[in-house]
């Protein structure tokens, strides 16, 4: 067991969503796992990277490193967060080898949170239970970009009660795309309405994703088109105990 | 089209393959390892039995008929029974070593079919204007492919390309002794030394497209139908 | 062919809305995709055959010099005439005056993406020479003058009956039909005349072998084998990557592209071609007359980050799976090159300055990079493209960022690196956020078809500290 492991909280998490961070508190707790919250922490820079501002992208990046590479692990309940420090800082640092072997390094570090459940801690099952039919949407960054698509599957088969059924297209983009969203509304809302219609098609009665971005655009979504439909976060899932609704 | 402006083309033509490789050649290089390794395939290790029938299932998935045979005699006796049976009456043939040994129009007693030979014609004229209009094309195939269900053919003076292309119907002969597992085997028999044809044709089933609303049909331009007949020989 | 990569956004709404494209991209495009999947598994290691593939194309054109050298050395030893053309002008002066210098009464066309990028027909409709697309989509768009929906099936989105209507009225079919074997006979009767008189014949090129000097196509219908074989004048245009080193890769690329293309093994016909008929012959064109086609290549090479684009074989599979083109369809792309390609390959032969929307409109979902068989990391090349833009690159021809933009962005640098100025900033940015108006531009995107998140009274900063 590493003896030193940090939360990495996303900014939508922080300012949005705090009850996801809430979650992932709980079901840490409940597993034995001592976390810290490194308060120097800010942001991945995700936003700037991804509008093409490589420059202001590197002060995110070296603020990061600084305030998180002392730790053994670092957790974050985003795969995009997880995979803009582990795939893309190193590409930043092309022209600086000092960063970017701190780059490196890190990125062997950094888990996103059902990862790090299932490959470090090697857990199956977090003692969670919810009873119904449950669809996961595989997110573009956790499925394509780290990988990560079994641990949460197998997360939410170990809950009690719990049918995991099959999400048509599930591993196809939900048009969210952070600033995409609302440069293409049109395309991006399109998007997102073939997803909800997937898990209507699904028969389940939630859905759950591991991106707080999907979880937001899926789920202000079905709040204004099919109310009643409910998106969890995977930590927000996992935190559910005997209940239906585990806000 | 002035002989001038011709030249003058023919100068820009010089300059900008010299600008083209110029740019190319002195960009920053990046050197890649070597290719990795891959498993072989594991045709190579079939033995020549199974890679047959590996091949008739392929062909026939594709859409192919395929009609087997044995021996010359009973080659000519099957080609005839087809020919007969779809009641063709012209069918233009290749000309290499195997089809003219099979003289296939002196055997020709039991039907009223026309074998007509590319070199029978005179002139570009006569020969696409009978090729564009023969019910069939009858050709040998210099090697078929287990893998994919694939026959080859090597144009050359023997081996016209048409035959196997403008008739609505493809008749090809392949004997088993030039079935092969994969296209890499058959660029070594059709071409040993190296020596590439003109063309060298791989067909996979018959002429297909699927370009309105997605829905699938044979004979686009080429063959509608693809026949097969293979002979041990 | 015109550029209107500018009306992106108009004409994607236009499509989303279009119920004859929406059928094609939600029914045609997951089963070309599974198809594809498919077909990948008749590989005997799927995964190495892929890398295997990748590392041809890596090679292929990090050596690009060098094999094109060896390509037109070749192919000029075994007969074919060779013309490096640096741009689409001096390709389309080529054809143009070989078809006057031959008194060519029309030419024929086997599907090809590259002269849609010349704008050669055009070209040739000025100089009165008529010109006959022979693959079924690309004969049907030509009549119809639309441009291609998709790399394989261009016409796939056109209902039947409109198709019927424009046979009767420029293909010489009789009466109405909506079936679509009938309408394709139809071409077939149509297009087999010009097969028989054709004198020349213009093909693409799928790949082109270096040690041999030969030129590859690939196709199902047997147009490409009709402008190859039936001509006396054959012109096969190759933009100046198409290169493989040698047979046996060109005979693996081919089974990476058929089988991710349309998930086929080989299509119907696969056609080396190596230097004109020899002599003897009965068919095949007495000229074959090769085109380098660089058109900007170069200079997209020049970039050791926008050269892995040319690594690309036109197959298709990243314009399947992208979520985007699921929901648009290829006209919005404006020109050649549609899908994840064409994000990235209209604006580097374009420039950034027209292409915006190409590269900006993408979530970087990587779906497309996962599938690539010729190792292309598209969502990269976007971001560096805009990262180009943002920087006003000169070759590119990037716009540059606006005061808006980089005051955003450097006070965002600055705050990310003093934690207290960014949870200020942060907690009073969400704030404002939350105070916008419905008619504000970025509520309103945002609540098309959404509710508007609700500001939590405390951040998770706050909760972890005072729980």
């Amino acid at each position: 067991m590493m003896n030193k492991t940090a939360l990495f909280i996303p900014c939508s998490v922080n300012l949005l969503l705090p009850w996801i961070g809430e979650a992932v508190d709980r079901v840490l707790k409940r597993l034995d796992v001592v976390s810290v919250y490194p308060d120097r922490q800010t942001c991945c820079g995700q936003m700037v990277y991804n509008k093409g501002f490589f420059n202001e992208a590197r002060s995110f990046a070296t603020h990061f490193l600084d305030v998180f590479e002392s730790f053994d692990a670092v957790v974050c309940p985003s795969g995009s967060c997880t995979a803009m420090v582990k795939h893309r800082y190193p590409s930043l640092f092309d022209d600086d080898p000092k960063m970017k072997q701190r780059a490196l390094d890190m990125a062997g570090r950094v888990f996103e949170f059902s990862q790090y459940l299932v490959d470090v801690l090697g857990v199956t099952d977090t003692g969670a239970s919810f009873s119904g039919k449950v669809a996961y949407h595989d997110s573009c960054h956790l499925s394509r970009d780290l990988g990560v698509s079994l641990q949460p599957r197998t997360l939410i088969r170990a809950a009690q009660g719990t049918e995991l059924v099959v999400l048509n297209n599930g591993d196809q983009c939900c048009g969210f795309g952070g600033e995409f969203s609302v440069s293409y509304p049109d395309i991006s809302t399109a998007m997102v309405s073939a997803k909800a219609q997937s898990y209507l098609d699904s028969g389940a009665d939630l859905l759950v994703v591991g991106e707080p971005g999907c979880l937001l655009n899926i789920g202000t979504y079905l709040e204004k088109n099919h109310p009643g439909k409910q998106v969890l976060h995977i930590a927000e899932f996992l935190d559910c105990q005997g209940g239906e609704n585990g806000r | 089209m002035t002989v001038h402006h011709h030249d003058h083309v023919e100068k820009a033509m010089s300059d900008s393959r010299q600008t083209i490789l110029g740019r190319l050649k002195t960009a920053e290089r990046i050197l890649h390892p070597d290719y990795p390794a891959m498993p072989p395939s594991p045709f190579l290790s079939m033995n020549h039995k199974d890679m047959v029938e590996i091949l008739v299932r392929n062909l026939t998935e594709q859409g192919a008929e395929v009609h087997r045979a044995e021996g010359h005699e009973n080659l000519r006796q099957t080609i005839d029974r087809v020919i007969a049976d779809q009641g063709f009456s012209r069918i233009m043939v290749s000309e290499d070593p195997f089809m003219e040994n099979l003289k296939l129009e002196s055997h020709a007693e039991n039907h009223c079919a026309e074998f007509i030979k590319p070199s029978d014609l005179e002139g570009n004229e006569q020969y696409k204007g009978t090729v564009f209009s023969v019910d069939a094309g009858l050709t040998t195939v210099d090697a078929a492919v287990a893998e994919s269900g694939t026959l080859v053919i090597a144009h050359n003076k023997t081996q016209s390309r048409l035959i196997s292309l403008a008739p609505l119907v493809h008749l090809a002969v392949v004997r088993t002794g030039t079935v092969v597992p994969v296209y890499e085997k058959a660029l070594d028999l059709v071409i040993p030394n190296g020596g590439l044809p003109s063309q060298l044709t791989f067909i996979t089933g018959p002429s297909m497209t699927a370009d309105i609303m997605a829905t699938p049909f044979r004979g686009m331009h080429g063959p509608r139908r693809l026949v097969v007949f293979l002979v041990d020989t | 062919m015109d550029v209107k990569t500018q009306s992106y956004v108009t004409e994607a709404k236009k499509e989303m809305a279009s119920p004859a494209s929406r059928t094609f991209l939600d029914f045609f495009l997951p089963v070309l995709s599974a198809v594809r999947e498919i077909g990948m598994t008749s590989f005997p290691d799927p995964a190495a055959a892929v890398e295997r593939a990748r590392a041809i194309r890596r090679s292929s054109v990090d050596r690009l010099g060098e094999l094109l050298e060896t390509f037109e050395r070749n192919a000029v030893k075994a007969g074919a005439r060779v013309f490096w053309a640096e741009n689409a002008h001096e390709a389309n002066i080529y054809i143009r005056d070989l078809v006057n210098r031959h008194r060519i009464p029309y030419v024929t066309k086997g599907k090809s993406m590259i002269t849609e990028e010349l704008g050669l027909n055009e070209v040739l409709k000025k100089n009165q020479t008529p010109v006959y697309e022979t693959d079924l989509g690309e004969f049907i768009i030509q009549l119809l003058e639309k441009p291609p929906f998709h790399i394989i099936g261009p016409a796939i989105n056109i209902p039947t009956d409109e198709i019927s209507r424009v046979f009767m009225e420029k293909a010489g079919m009789d009466s109405a039909s909506t079936d679509p074997v009938v309408l394709g006979q139809a071409a077939r009767n149509f297009l087999r005349d010009k097969f028989r008189h054709m004198r020349l014949g213009i093909t693409g090129v799928n790949m082109a072998v270096a040690e041999t000097g030969s030129i590859l196509n690939v196709e199902n219908e047997g147009n490409i084998r009709f402008n190859k074989s039936a001509p006396g004048i054959q012109v096969s245009v190759m933009s100046l990557e198409k290169i493989v080193p040698n047979l046996d890769d060109a005979l693996h690329m081919t089974r990476m592209l058929c089988r991710n293309g349309t998930g086929q093994k080989l299509t119907s016909y696969v056609t080396l071609d190596t230097g004109p008929r020899k002599q003897g012959e009965k068919d095949g064109p007495e000229e074959l007359h090769i085109i380098i086609l660089d058109n900007g290549r170069s200079r997209i090479y020049d970039d050791i980050k926008t050269r892995e684009v040319l690594q690309c074989i036109r197959c298709g599979a990243c314009i399947n799976v992208c979520p985007v083109f699921r929901q648009i369809g290829g006209y919005p792309y404006g020109w050649a090159y549609t899908g994840p390609i064409g994000k990235l390959l209209n604006p580097l032969l374009l420039g950034l300055d027209r292409t915006r929307d190409l590269y900006g409109a993408c979530t970087l979902c990587k779906a497309c990079k996962t599938v690539c068989p010729a190792g292309i990391d598209h969502p990269s090349m976007i971001l560096y493209l805009r990262n180009k833009n943002l920087a006003a690159d000169p070759v590119l021809q990037g716009e540059g960022s606006t005061f808006a933009e980089r005051l955003m962005s450097k006070t965002a640098a600055f705050a990310a690196t003093r934690p207290r100025t960014w949870n200020t900033a942060a907690r009073l940015g969400s704030f404002l956020a939350s105070k916008l108006g419905p008619c504000h531009p970025l509520v309103s995107a945002w609540t098309l078809k959404r509710t508007f998140p609700s500001l939590p009274p405390k951040t998770y900063r706050d909760l972890r500290k005072h729980p």
